[in-house]
């Protein structure tokens, strides 16, 4: 997770793993749950309908952002 | 200090991420000087529609916190799920970000309790479009959260420019005008979808 400056900006590049492990924090901070318990409520339909779970399932990948 | 696209050759899939985000840090920079973004694969969950190789944007520190002369601490939450295409727009050999969602969540609390504004460019079944909820309980038609108000594609430097301009957010530099127009220039000239995602 290295800092990099681009054009006088930073950005850190995260593996896998490591955005994987960001965003398991955003969920636990947001909902007090696990990334993957979050995948599994999404997918069971038993998310709220919040400001919170809608920025991360968007965040996630958890839904669609294109038509089918 | 201002940049030339044209001059910004993408010639690796990394070099049109660097890019992307070179231009998004510029903004979120125009209201908070301690934030960055951070780029990596999307996890993607059930999704079975995003390409094997989108990567998600988010910021760090999250929630990026901004003071604001009239609400006092504000919470901006921005995200964007994106992919790397070759860019067929120019001869040589190129790579663009095309962007495949984006959530745009304004906040009075780093909970998102309270949310002011979301703007989302993609909804659920039936509501496609790109639209904004704004959270008021106290209005004639009740809860306005729950109505999805069409927006048409709505760029990260408006938001920015929302954040300074309405909110009373304090910019983080001088040149903040010249610097968000600079973006959103390149934003509107470069952009492929502007209505839905695609």
């Amino acid at each position: 997770m290295q800092p990099h400056t681009v054009n006088g900006s930073q950005w850190e590049e995260l593996t896998d793993r490591e955005m994987r492990a960001e965003l398991d924090g955003q969920v636990q901070r947001l909902l007090a749950m696990t990334l993957e318990e979050f995948f599994e409520a999404h997918r069971l339909g038993k998310l709220p309908q919040t400001p919170a779970v809608d920025y991360l399932v968007t965040a996630t990948g958890a839904v669609s952002t294109r038509e089918p | 200090m201002r940049y030339q696209p044209e001059s910004l050759d993408a010639r690796s899939p990394r070099d049109a991420i660097q890019r992307h985000v070179s231009f998004m840090a510029l903004s979120l920079g125009c209201v908070a000087s301690n934030a960055h973004w951070r780029t990596g694969p999307v996890p993607q969950g059930d999704s079975q529609s995003l390409p094997p190789q989108a990567q998600t944007l988010v910021t760090t520190p999250f929630p990026v916190e901004v003071d604001s002369a009239a609400l006092g601490t504000i919470a901006l939450a921005p995200t964007q799920v994106f992919e790397v295409v070759p860019d067929d727009r120019v001869e040589r050999r190129e790579f663009r970000v095309h962007t495949l969602g984006y959530t745009y969540m304004v906040g009075t609390d780093p909970s998102f309790e309270t949310a002011l504004l979301q703007w989302h460019s993609h909804g659920y079944a039936g509501r496609p479009e790109p639209h904004v909820h704004v959270h008021s309980n106290d209005h004639p038609l009740g809860r306005l959260a729950k109505f999805h108000v069409p927006t048409g594609r709505v760029s990260f430097e408006s938001i920015i420019r929302f954040l300074i301009q309405d909110l009373e957010v304090v910019p983080a530099q001088s040149r903040w005008s010249e610097t968000l127009e600079d973006c959103e220039r390149r934003f509107v000239k470069h952009r492929t979808w502007s209505r839905r995602p695609r």
